[in-house]
């Protein structure tokens, strides 16, 4: 409840100052992502494509289906805004996406920005982490390039990465960085976690930005206010409405809130 | 005491400091631009060589700093920097220098050639080989066996067996179990592609768990890992054929399977009378070892009927058959180390043959022609059955197999030959009964006991009948026989027993093995005749012979096995005692002490490249039937007399060999040269004549050399998503030939080059294409007098498929032969064609299959040997069009 009155007091003090953030992609990788959401069912692996967008000056990291729903979203918002229908907007979400944080690793001020969506987007500022690489002589072919293996202990999980140099960027899936190549492959030693690179993305929309209109706010508060949606929709809902009315068409999205059960998610720990 | 121990501790700390600071040089530099600009996050990496992986990393600063800390430095090693929109740069790294600056040169980023799918091909891990299935399946592909032949660096034989990197494999496993053993073949044409996960190849695999580690293997084996969905319950696929122009044309089978953790299975019945030879499902391939050979002695059959070689063609098209296969494999895992196996087949084989067979024999003052029109049915049923138990733990090995053999054949025929006409009856009827123990306990660390002992009894029963003709070895003056009739009796006790123990000083293995075998064989051929009715027995053809040999074999031997270099030498040193009985029971003994030392050194060069070199040399003895003292019809045409003459050949073999596998590049290449030379005290002497032919050995110092270059290469090209295949052989060959009292020497030279590439370019369209070349000839280097011309051999096949939508594809085959002699020319084309509709995906097709060779009636074959001409004449299958179905359950 007491997130509730955290809302207004966000949204007033948005920074929206997003310039600095701001830069293109100039390749986007796809990654497949799979990941046993909850242990006691093992069987069950949620696979969903992501979408790495390197710049630059940095890069963003989300879900591809994620990125596909903000564009067919924007493309509504837009069509339904040059309606002029009373101001009402209709938002058709698309394909499924269980992943909602998206990564932002801006190489220039060596900080790392989470941006996450409760019907809003929010994001946060985080160091960028230490990852404490280990090499290994070992070299694989993967997708037609040379890649050596490195292990690393990240957030509470031991992972296996495969990166090449063929490819020289120093990025890879989720926060995942600083190889002097890029990270085709990672997994975790439980299976329970893997990113894989599953082919190149040409992308009509290749901002890496953090989202317009995102409310600046830090991982706890954002937390508290996931926690207060997931418990009662509505209420947050009603809270967050400004302006015109949002009406949401979840006929077509099995995606609906606090329907995914995950014990296990893909950090286990702060550091 | 305190003050000592501080300075101790200080002292330590000082030299351990001093230590560390001696192994760790750092360093560092400037990257800058063309303009002298820093570049921020570049990537600096140190190396052992540009192929290499990096062994130490850094990135540069805001101001184009860096700094890097390695253990050690190399004359070698190499410092590279990359950077996306710059040009990569590798300086050498010296042990004075410590500053390295780069400017780089501005140049577009262009990505690599990626494989956009993100689907692994070839990955490795240590010793094993992950080849991924659905790269290398095309949309026709139903089952294993489909796919095998698809992958870079395996071959498949006619019959099935299965080579990696041109060496025949010593296991092949289904998710980890030696489930068929060496008929692994029922595999190849059962297991769904569907239910497999991964292919593995196990390099240096030494399928003994206590073994590992400690005792060298360079062979390879193949595991066929399976997914989820096949573990769970009872699957099957099965098919069915009908068609013209054979009555009743029938192609079917029903697999039935399950690998659960309780139960492993493969059952299948299968028949077809369209030329699918199911005998090869169930046939051994070639999985032992030289040494597993030498003790394994075994009587052989002594009567046949006369045979044209196999023509060049597809089974299918000459193949007149009628065949039926039951086979059941269960394995029951008892734990991780533990199982019983259960293996049974039932074949009942019928084939017919329609063959006509002309021979010329260029002899000095003489030529002989031999004619033969044979029209038979033969019928080959066999039953085998064997059970396994199987231990195979981290510290002790046992393995018991039991298994009865029995094969039988009734065979008929009608034969026109150049003189007259005659029918041919075969009866044979042969048991075995084997038993193979071994026992292998690790005694401590270092020591291990290795007890083998083996039994089987064999019992072999013929009877040929001959009617009517005439015979001089039979009646008096060419007289007509109604009846010419030889029985033979073989039977055999067979027993092995040998222990070892071997002990390990750090990288050496120094072994001793002891063995004994002893062959108890018991031969009883007699023959008879009738003229006018009167069955009479011929003296000249019976023979009775009781054979004993007890040989013990001494073998010390030793491994030298280091990550580079693995050095094995050993000798066998026998001794054999052999006494026999021949008619008169006069007993007869002798004793021969052999030596045969081996030695094989395997140096790796690399991570993908080592040498093989190996000598060996052997004495092997002639079988007991050589032993006989009269003469035995072996058939119709032929007649053998041994003439007891003890016949040992001295084998000396040296081969060297280059394999390279570089699993990254996806790449296979093998060389090879291997020479052996044959010497032997006497030589067959063939005797050609109107009528028949007589095989007696003659003392003679035969020489037999054999040199042999082999050379494969196999690659999967990325891009065009294609295997390519290519081997090359080449053969030269000296040995002498008696033939009609006249010796001669011969050199013969072949030459083989095979290609054959296997592509899927684009979802909608597969091809497989190849082509082999061979030339050949022989001449006869004693005689002038030569027959023919260098003998060429070429054949060209291709198979395109289009997939129109998943549902519907259309595969053709296209096939060109042409065998050319002199101007003897013989061509041959044929044409195959398959319109598939899948109703699901992969697992229920419906179809229809027509092929035809479109230029002959039959397939006539020349051979040019020296100094004689034959001509084989074969059925070969009309048009044939089948309708067929294929399912899943």
């Amino acid at each position: 409840m007491r997130a509730f009155y955290l809302l207004p007091i966000l949204l007033f003090f948005s920074v929206l100052n997003l310039n600095a953030q701001t830069d293109s992609a100039s390749v986007c990788f796809l990654y497949t992502l799979k990941h046993i959401r909850d242990t006691a069912k093992r069987e069950v692996i949620y696979t969903e494509i992501m979408v790495l967008l390197h710049g630059k000056n940095g890069s963003l990291f989300r879900s591809y289906n994620g990125y596909l729903a903000d564009s067919v979203r924007e493309k509504n918002l837009t069509e339904s805004l040059n309606r002029g229908i009373n101001g009402s907007i209709t938002v058709k979400p698309t394909g499924k996406s269980y992943i909602k944080d998206m990564i932002l690793k801006n190489t220039a001020d060596n900080k790392m920005i989470i941006i996450s969506r409760i019907l809003d987007y929010y994001y946060w500022i985080e160091p960028t982490p230490n990852i404490n690489w280990t090499i290994y002589p070992d070299l694989q072919n993967h997708y037609n390039l040379t890649c050596q293996k490195a292990t690393c202990t990240f957030r509470g999980r031991k992972y296996t990465a495969w990166f090449t140099n063929e490819i020289p960027i120093n990025d890879g899936p989720w926060k995942f960085s600083g190889l002097p190549g890029l990270i085709v492959k990672i997994y975790d030693s439980k299976n329970e976690i893997s990113f894989e690179f599953s082919g190149m993305a040409t992308l009509s929309k290749n901002l890496i930005a953090i989202p317009e209109n995102s409310f600046l706010t830090n991982r706890k508060e954002f937390l508290n206010l996931r926690q207060a949606y997931l418990e009662n929709p509505m209420q947050f809902l009603q809270n967050s409405m400004k302006g015109g009315t949002i009406k949401l068409d979840f006929k077509n999205n099995t995606a609906k809130p606090g329907t995914a059960k995950s014990n296990n998610p893909i950090e286990l720990s702060e550091e | 005491m305190g003050r000592i121990f501080y300075v101790f501790l200080l002292s330590l700390s000082l030299l351990l400091l001093h230590l560390k600071s001696n192994s760790q040089i750092t360093i560092f530099g400037r990257i800058t631009d063309t303009l002298g600009n820093a570049i921020k996050g570049a990537n600096v990496q140190t190396k052992k060589n540009k192929t290499a992986a990096i062994t130490a990393f850094a990135f540069s600063d805001s101001f184009g700093d860096y700094s890097l800390t390695v253990s050690s430095i190399d004359s070698l090693d190499l410092i590279l920097v990359t950077c996306v929109g710059f040009e990569s740069n590798t300086k050498r790294i010296s042990a004075e220098k410590k500053r390295y600056n780069f400017i780089l040169i501005p140049k577009p980023f262009i990505l690599p050639n990626v494989v956009v799918k993100g689907q692994d091909i070839l990955t490795k891990h240590g010793d094993t080989l992950d080849y991924n299935p659905k790269i290398f399946t095309r949309s026709q592909d139903r089952t294993i066996g489909d796919v095998l032949k698809n992958l870079p660096g395996v071959e498949i034989d006619a019959t099935g067996g299965i080579s990696y990197n041109g060496k025949p494999i010593n296991k092949f496993y289904i998710d980890g179990d030696d489930l068929l053993g060496p008929k692994y073949g029922i595999a190849s044409n059962t297991i769904p592609i569907d239910v497999v996960e991964k292919i593995q190849i196990f390099e240096n695999h030494e399928p003994v768990k206590m073994f590992r580690g400690k005792i060298i293997s360079d062979n390879a084996a193949i595991n066929i890992k399976l997914n989820n969905t096949a573990k769970l319950k009872l699957f099957g696929s099965g098919n069915a054929s009908i068609g013209t122009p054979v009555k009743n044309a029938t192609d079917a089978r029903i697999n039935t399977l399950l690998f659960n953790s309780k139960l492993k299975m493969i059952n299948s019945y299968l028949y077809n009378n369209v030329g699918r030879s199911i005998r090869d499902e169930v046939t051994d391939q070639k999985i032992t070892t030289l040494a597993d050979k030498q003790n394994a002695n075994s009587i052989n059959r002594l009567l046949s009927f006369t045979s044209l070689p196999p023509p060049l063609l597809q089974q299918r098209d000459y193949l007149n058959n009628n065949s039926h296969l039951l086979t059941i494999n269960n394995l029951v895992p008892i734990n991780t180390d533990k199982s019983i196996k259960f293996n049974f087949y039932l074949l009942a084989d019928k084939n017919y043959i329609d063959n006509k067979q002309l021979s010329i024999f260029y002899i000095p003052n003489d030529t002989v022609t031999q004619f033969e029109n044979q029209k038979a049915k033969l019928n080959n049923p066999s039953y085998f059955f064997s059970t396994d138990y199987l231990y195979n733990g981290s510290h002790e090995y046992l393995k018991n197999q039991f298994s009865i053999h029995r094969l039988s054949s009734k065979n008929i025929s009608d034969i026109v030959t150049e003189n007259d006409s005659l029918n041919q009856l075969l009866g044979q009827a042969e048991y075995k009964v084997t038993d193979n123990f071994s026992l292998k306990k690790e005694i401590n660390k270092n020591l291990i006991l290795d007890i083998k002992a083996n039994g089987s009894y064999s019992s072999i029963k013929e009877t040929l009948d001959i009617m009517p003709g005439t015979r001089a070895f039979f009646t008096a003056n060419n007289a007509l026989y109604d009846l010419e009739r030889q029985n033979t009796n073989l039977d055999n006790i067979n027993l092995n027993f040998s222990a070892a123990t071997f002990k390990k000083y750090r990288a050496v293995l120094l072994g001793l093995r002891l063995s004994y075998w002893g062959d108890l064989s018991k031969y009883s051929t007699h023959a008879q005749t009738s003229v006018n009715k009167e069955l009479k027995n011929l003296n000249d053809f019976s023979n009775d012979l009781q054979w004993l040999n007890n040989s013990i074999k001494t073998t010390p031997f030793l491994e030298y096995n280091t990550k580079k270099l693995k050095i094995s030498a050993g000798a066998d040193i026998i001794t054999r005692i052999i006494s026999y009985k021949n008619l008169n029971y006069v007993d007869t003994a002798f004793s021969r002490l052999s030596l045969h030392p081996t030695f094989k050194a395997t140096l790796e060069t690399g991570k993908y490249t080592s040498f093989i070199g190996t000598w060996r040399r052997e004495t092997s003895f002639s079988a007991p039937e050589n032993f006989l003292e009269g003469f035995v019809l072996t058939n119709y045409r032929n007649v053998v007399n041994s003439l007891q003459n003890l016949q040992y050949t001295d084998i000396n073999t040296l081969s060297v060999l280059t394999r390279y596998r570089n699993p990254l590049k996806i790449s296979f290449i093998t060389l090879g040269f291997i020479y052996s030379k044959n010497v032997s005290p006497s030589i067959a002497h063939q005797i050609f004549q109107n009528g028949s032919n007589t095989v007696t050995q003659t003392p003679f110092k035969n020489i037999t050399n054999r040199t042999m270059v082999l050379t494969s290469y196999s690659k999967y090209l990325i891009p065009f998503k294609t295997t390519i295949k290519a081997n090359y052989s080449s053969t030269f060959l000296q040995y002498f030939q008696l033939q009609n009292l006249q010796t001669s020497q011969l050199k013969g030279s072949s030459q083989n080059l095979n290609l054959s590439i296997v592509g899927k370019p684009k979802w909608y369209f597969n091809f497989e294409l190849n082509s082999s070349i061979y030339a050949s000839k022989v001449k006869n280097i004693t005689l002038e007098k030569q027959v023919g011309d260098i003998l060429y051999l070429w054949s060209l096949g291709f198979n395109p498929t289009i997939s129109f939508n998943e549902h519907i594809y259309l595969q053709v085959w296209f096939n060109h032969l042409t065998q050319k002699d002199g101007s003897n020319k013989n061509r041959n084309s044929k044409f195959d064609s398959k319109l598939n509709y899948s109703i699901k995906k992969a697992k229920t097709d419906v179809g229809i299959q027509a092929y035809n060779i479109l230029n002959q009636k039959r397939y006539i074959q020349s051979n040019y040997n020296g100094l004689q001409f034959s001509t084989y004449d074969y059925w070969i299958r009309p048009f044939t069009f089948m309708a067929y179905f294929t399912f899943r359950f």
